[in-house]
């Protein structure tokens, strides 16, 4: 018998049952309400309109209503809103949005497919905000776009780290904004863990947006044009998105007396139909149940939104009911990142009370030797039993496969027994002849069987505080990448040789960089009789987790070194440039390579690498401090990741290696007296002083004399001052911005020469500089003794400057082994 | 424990360094007849195309750094004559002297060498390679560099000729493809593998087919053919195959199986106890079928390897089968099959279904999205998936990837609809090419609707069934089936009364959906009625000649 079936929500589920019910019967009426001015598009695509990268508005309409009319034979009302439901006589009353008449339409079978809505907090402010969106729908980004031409946007602020958070944030990134992204939790992307979603992080930086974690939006101030956050912090911006997240959007299905349970989602059958008779509902408004716990749970994803939609036409069209439960398999772009989960990830497991083991890995995504490989960071979780639970990828290329075999593997009700044997394509330019895929079964079946212990990163610093046993088995070149403080060190070939050095009284915790070396050392002395354990993930799982935020620019950018030493550079006509390429070579592969290469150089050749690790952005930085190379450029081009380096330009550390973390190491420190108040002198002092400091090493700089006026304030401190003071005062330069410079001053034309130069070239203003150098932990001290000489009152120095006699110098110089007179 | 590997790359290599990890004290020896051990002989073609440019990048290890880190005793060029079963021992050739070595338990991982027909002056043919290992490869790189030479032939069309042929015309030759079926690849079905075939002669590649040849000439400067064409050439590369090399099992008297590869047990255990089998020499069971089969393929070689060691170590493993996954990569497509072809359910008596569709391999809305051509093999009955096949720019490991895993699970098609793949538009679709397929695979399950396969279209029309072409006008200007008729898709509700239901019919579009929608339409109204499966871009790539 003819049916009249109605649908409401004209895009993804909706979409897909209207065709489907089409194509199973010809003779149903089939009827779709869609609010909006569209149906079917492509919502995942909105956020590439906005960059641009989707250029014509029209791609993202998948079916026009046209279409959708003749093709299918399908009746479709946009711009018209369905605002009651009467169940009982099966009515629906609808408000066309455009004139609001109201009509009424009587149905048979009626399927919700509201979808969610965004999140939109009542914050104090918003009201008077004009420049917050959000993005939902088509008009949403054309507003978006619409207001960044008109207003000519520079600088805009992101709200919630999600998928669509990070999606803006690239696009907008792509337009030439200056963004800032703003997060209330301790990372971006819920459905990774810490310490992956940390490779995130750093690629967020790497591309220049402003990245701020742990604070929410507390209020917008300004009409919009600043956005105050919990902590207090205070951020200029011109445009906000709002992407903190979606809620089932089930008003009406409410309003109907159809049941609901989390977060408002519609509660459904096994074949999607509702409490309420013949009112079925899919998609993100539904509850759906969970592939690995088996209970009810949120997963507003396209795909199975697509899948439910063509299930519930089958299941009304008298074919197999199924409403399968949903792994949450996903994947977003990030910049230069493919960031891939399916399943459950530790975070989630750990508050559910489940037991689960991890192994992390970081594969090639195909054969290292052949060009453009490039790592894959890649996390599988899974339970006693072996079976799988959830896996996490992140790399340049072949996150996304890896996820969808595992999460096919999943399916399966898999083990990592599969993922041993799942037998994938390999041919060089796509794979390795042992797959990452095949290799976490490997990692993990070895784990499982107890033929290796391993210790997570996140258990690390207590062992480091409990004084454990750590042993580095990397080769001796490569600790200049930074290693666990007080570990040892055997290189794993020279292991089996000196046994004899280890102890057998207590464990003896193995790490390399990424855990294979570690893995071979922990099976050599587990058959000897150690009891070892090898740190999963090796010092690049545990180094990536440590990365800290915000520091990007004191640490990886050598700006404002890189500039003088190029000018440097420059100057000696003579030097050779030799081009190194360090894509798809394994851990530590590319700084072998860097350091292979550099021998066969002169000094003050330049060498130019390009490795597709990202992890050597940093390694490089501090391999080039520890070995007294010079870094002039560091950046990421493409998805790769391209290093100048002067050959021996700085003077080499003593110490090859540096304690990854921060805290100081005796002997480490650096102290420096600066007497002369010249500009020049004065960046060559916090250049000097940043790249110590960055280096871990605890930085003093003692001004005294002339070396004040570096440290004066800017505004105009009113103080009483008398006599000879009075006219020091007048003399002198009044602050870091009027320093003259010790040669070619030119009555205060060499200065402005130079600070243009500066501007130009990207290195950051000596007031700048003073202030990372503060952030670093480096510690100003000024001299009382010269300050009462020139007459200068404390009230004129800078925050955070300490106060203290040639007895605080001496001190800290003892404990220093660079002691430098500027 | 004393073990003795012959053999020191892929599988060899595997088995040897496993063997250490879970056995510190026992006593470990790889014999390898040539000069490097664990080499990337998968890379060998792209060393000599110059995509990989240092040689130095296809040798994985040396045998100083297994010593050093694995305590591996690696004897490079050294070759094993002769198996002593009886006293456990074997005989080693190094630079012309002989010694002996016993063993407890002995490995083979001998592989397999490229055959080399006995075709009239192959011997006196100074300008005739195979590509087996990294002398080879110098052998071929230097000859490039010493001779001018300009025009190459490429005997045998399989996996290592396609990617030399690639290789080759990025050096600038001019490449002649000379192959015996009358397709390349023939672990592809014809309709797939012509797109290959395409792609190639679209890098001005000449491709014979159903060609042999039957002698050299001139040192082989000359070439004949079968049919009697005589080519000159300045390199000939026989790439027909490799043939496992079983010389020293077959000796030693162990059990052989077909084609002379090596029998082993699911323990990879051979006729005898205490030797042990791996790798391209074994005979394995193919996953799908379950018959005995011969897969030369790096992954299982190294896959078995592993299992091997951890077998020996007390492990409880069992090697199952392979499954014969493979990839290669010709210009700027990809060609991937995995589990049987129809060829081999033919050939095997398998009943199946076959499907084609061509999806995009992520969102079209976003940049770069390009169409590939995908083929699944299913029970009819069932659903179970057999085996699948793809061919196109983007997505193609990615989709035979899961579609292995799929067959490895052993899933039906209505499995693959539920399959959720990693969506953004980047990636993938909402729907991706895998479930799409799995939903056009149940229709046909449900009998929703009937499908013509691109070589039996033409039996039917004449036999009088009409075909209907349910593009629009355009597209049906632009080239159509020979006698078809045009009824656009949004026009067809009203047009019904012009077809007769008398005759049977078949529909046809670009790709099949539209057809498909077509078919449900007529289907619901009575027609008997079936779509063309892969529509007309399968059939006019299949046959050029035959569309106008």
């Amino acid at each position: 018998m003819k049916k009249r079936i109605i649908i409401v929500g004209g895009v993804a589920g909706g979409a897909s049952v209207a065709t489907r019910l089409r194509r199973l019967s010809e003779e149903n009426d089939i009827v779709m309400y869609e609010k909006g001015a569209y149906i079917s598009f492509a919502n995942c695509g909105l956020p590439y309109y906005v960059g641009g990268t989707i250029r014509e508005k029209d791609a993202l309409l998948v079916e026009s209503v046209e279409n959708m009319v003749k093709e299918f034979n399908i009746e479709v009302h946009n711009n018209t809103e369905v605002v009651d439901i009467d169940p009982e006589k099966h009515i629906i009353t609808v408000k066309n949005v455009l004139n609001g008449e109201t009509a009424t339409d009587h149905y048979d079978r009626l399927i919700l497919s509201t979808g969610g809505k965004p999140i939109i907090p009542k914050i104090p402010g918003l009201d008077q905000a004009d420049n917050v969106f959000s993005v939902r729908n088509i008009p949403d980004v054309e507003r978006i776009k619409n207001y960044i031409d008109a207003h000519n946007v520079r600088k805009v602020t992101v709200i919630g780290g999600g998928f669509i958070g990070l999606e803006m944030t690239e696009n907008l990134v792509d337009l030439g904004l200056e963004v800032t992204l703003v997060e209330a939790s301790p990372q971006v992307m819920a459905p990774l863990d810490f310490e992956m979603a940390q490779f995130v992080h750093e690629q967020i930086e790497l591309h220049g947006v402003q990245l701020i974690l742990n604070d929410g939006i507390a209020r917008f101030s300004g009409n919009g044009h600043a956005v105050v956050l919990s902590s207090g912090k205070e951020i200029d911006t011109e445009l906000t998105v709002m992407a903190i997240g979606v809620l089932p959007d089930s008003t009406l299905a409410q309003k109907a007396g159809v049941k609901t349970g989390i977060k408002g989602a519609i509660v459904v059958n096994g074949h999607f139909e509702t409490n309420v008779p013949d009112i079925f509902a899919i998609g993100d408004v539904i509850e759906v149940k969970d592939f690995i716990t088996g209970t009810q749970t949120l997963i507003p994803l396209a795909g199975p939104a697509n899948r439910q939609g063509r299930f519930l036409a089958d299941y009304l069209n008298g074919l197999d009911a199924k409403n399968p439960p949903v792994l949450g398999t996903a994947v977003a772009k990030v910049f230069a990142l493919t960031v891939a989960t399916t399943g459950k990830n530790e975070r989630f497991l750990k508050q559910a009370g489940i037991s689960y083991r991890v192994a992390h890995l970081h594969p090639n995504s195909h054969a290292g030797y052949y060009p453009g490989a490039a790592p894959i960071e890649l996390k599988v979780i899974y339970d006693e039993q072996g079976k799988i639970l959830g896996a996490q990828a992140i790399g340049t290329e072949g996150a996304d496969k890896r996820i969808d075999i595992i999460s096919a593997v999943m399916r399966l009700n898999g083990s990592i027994e599969d993922l041993q044997l799942v037998e994938v394509a390999y041919a060089p330019p796509y794979a390795s002849a042992k797959d990452p895929v095949n290799y976490a079964g490997y990692i993990a079946a070895d784990q499982r069987q107890g033929l290796v212990k391993t210790i997570e990163w996140d258990e690390v610093d207590a062992l480091i505080e409990k004084q454990a046993y750590f042993l580095d088995v990397r080769e001796s070149f490569e600790l200049a990448t930074g290693k666990l403080p007080g570990s040892h060190h055997i290189p794993r070939g020279e292991l089996r040789g000196r046994l004899a050095e280890l102890p057998k009284d207590q464990p003896i915790y193995v790490y390399c960089s990424v855990g294979l070396r570690g893995y071979n050392a922990a099976r050599i002395l587990a058959l000897n009789g150690f009891d070892v354990y090898n740190l999963d993930g090796g010092l690049k799982t545990y180094e990536q987790a440590k990365y800290e935020t915000g520091q990007m620019n004191a640490q990886a950018h050598p700006a404002a070194q890189s500039e003088l030493s190029s000018t440097m550079a420059k100057q000696a006509p003579q030097c050779t440039k030799i081009e190194v390429d360090a894509c798809g070579l394994q851990c530590p592969g590319p700084i072998l390579k860097v350091k292979q290469s550099m021998e066969k150089m002169n000094k003050g050749d330049i060498m130019q690498v390009q490795a597709s690790d990202f992890g050597f952005h940093k390694d490089i930085v501090a391999w080039a401090n520890a070995t007294g190379n010079q870094l002039l450029t560091n950046d990421i081009v493409g998805n790769k990741v391209v290093a100048t380096v002067v050959k021996g330009a700085m003077a080499s550390r003593d110490d090859a290696a540096h304690a990854v973390h921060t805290a100081p190491e005796s002997g480490g420190a650096t102290t420096m007296v600066v007497f002369d108040g010249d500009l020049d002198k004065a960046i060559a002092t916090f250049i000097i002083a940043t790249g110590a400091a960055a280096m871990g090493k605890p930085v003093t700089l003692f001004f005294t004399f002339w070396g004040l006026n570096i440290i004066k304030r800017h505004a105009n401190t009113k103080i009483n001052k008398s006599g000879t003071d009075k006219l020091f005062s007048m003399m002198l330069p009044k602050n870091a911005n009027h320093l003259p410079l010790s040669r070619m001053n030119m009555a205060g034309i060499g200065p402005k020469m130079i600070k243009k130069v500066m501007a130009d070239k990207n290195v950051d203003s000596l007031a700048v500089m003073i202030e990372r150098a503060k952030q670093l932990g480096v510690k100003m001290v000024a001299c009382t003794m010269s300050m009462d000489l020139m007459g200068v009152a404390r009230e004129e120095i800078i925050d955070g400057v300490e106060f203290g006699g040639v007895a605080s110098y001496l001190g800290e110089a003892a404990k220093s082994n660079v002691n430098l007179f500027i | 424990m004393k073990y003795v590997i012959v053999g020191g790359v892929a599988g060899g290599m595997s088995a040897a360094t496993r063997l250490r990890r879970l056995n510190e004290e026992a006593e470990i020896i790889v014999f390898e007849r040539g000069p490097y051990v664990s080499f990337a002989n998968c890379g060998l073609p792209y060393y000599i195309g110059g995509v990989i440019k240092e040689r130095s990048k296809l040798l994985v290890q040396t045998a100083e750094k297994l010593y050093q880190r694995f305590r591996l005793d690696v004897r490079p060029e050294s070759e094993v004559t002769c198996i002593d079963r009886e006293h456990k021992k074997v005989i080693i050739d190094h630079h012309g002297k002989s010694y002996d070595e016993t063993y407890d338990v002995l490995i083979l991982s001998t592989g397999a060498h490229p055959m080399r027909p006995p075709i009239e002056g192959v011997d006196q043919a100074d300008n005739l390679f195979t590509l087996r290992d990294v002398p080879d490869a110098e052998r071929i790189v230097q000859y490039l560099q010493q001779h001018k030479a300009d025009r190459a032939v490429i005997v045998g069309a399989g996996f290592i000729g396609i990617e030399m042929a690639e290789n080759l015309a990025e050096r600038g030759l001019k490449v002649t493809i000379v192959e015996r079926e009358h397709q390349v690849l023939p672990p592809l079905d014809p309709e797939m593998a012509i797109m290959i075939e395409a792609e190639l002669k679209k890098h001005d590649i000449e491709v014979l087919k159903g060609k042999t040849v039957t002698g050299f000439e001139e040192k082989g400067a000359v070439l004949v053919l079968n049919d009697g064409t005589r080519k000159q050439m300045d390199l000939t590369l026989l790439s027909v195959g490799v043939v496992p090399e079983s010389f020293l099992a077959e000796q030693a008297g162990l059990a052989l199986g077909m084609r002379r590869s090596i029998s082993v047990n699911d323990q990879l255990q051979t006729s005898d106890p205490n030797i042990y089998a791996i790798g391209d020499a074994i005979e394995v069971a193919q996953t799908v079928s379950g018959k005995a089969a011969v897969i030369p393929l790096a992954s299982p070689a190294n896959r078995q390897g592993r299992m091997v060691a951890d077998i020996l170590s007390g492990m409880k493993r069992s090697y199952k089968g392979t499954l014969g996954t493979s990839i290669v990569k010709a210009f700027d497509l990809s060609a991937a099959v995995t589990g049987l072809s129809e060829k081999l359910l033919q050939r095997n008596n398998i009943p199946y279904q076959a499907l084609h569709t061509s999806p995009p391999d992520h969102a079209t809305y976003y940049p770069g999205s390009l169409q590939m051509t995908l083929k699944l093999l299913f029970d009819p009955e069932s659903g179970k998936v057999l085996g699948a096949q793809a061919v196109g720019e983007k997505g193609i490991d990615k989709t035979i990837d899961v579609l292995a895993t799929a067959i490895h699970g052993q899933m039906t098609v209505n499995d693959l609809t539920e399959l959720e793949l990693a969506y953004a538009p980047p990636f993938n679709s909402a729907k991706a090419p895998i479930n799409l397929i799995g939903y056009a695979s149940e229709n046909l399950l449900d009998g929703k609707v009937q499908n013509v396969q691109w070589n039996e279209v033409d039996q039917l029309v004449k036999q009088g069934a009409l075909l209907i072409d349910v593009r629009t006008e355009q597209e049906y200007g632009n080239g159509a089936i020979q006698g078809a008729v045009n009824i656009p898709l949004d026009n067809l509700r009203e047009r019904l009364s012009e077809i007769s239901k008398d005759r049977d019919l078949i529909v046809s579009c670009r790709v099949g959906l539209r057809g498909y929608l077509a078919a449900r339409i007529l289907a619901q109204k009575g027609y008997s009625v079936k779509n063309l499966d892969g529509g007309y871009k399968l059939y006019s790539s299949a046959f050029p000649e035959k569309v106008k």
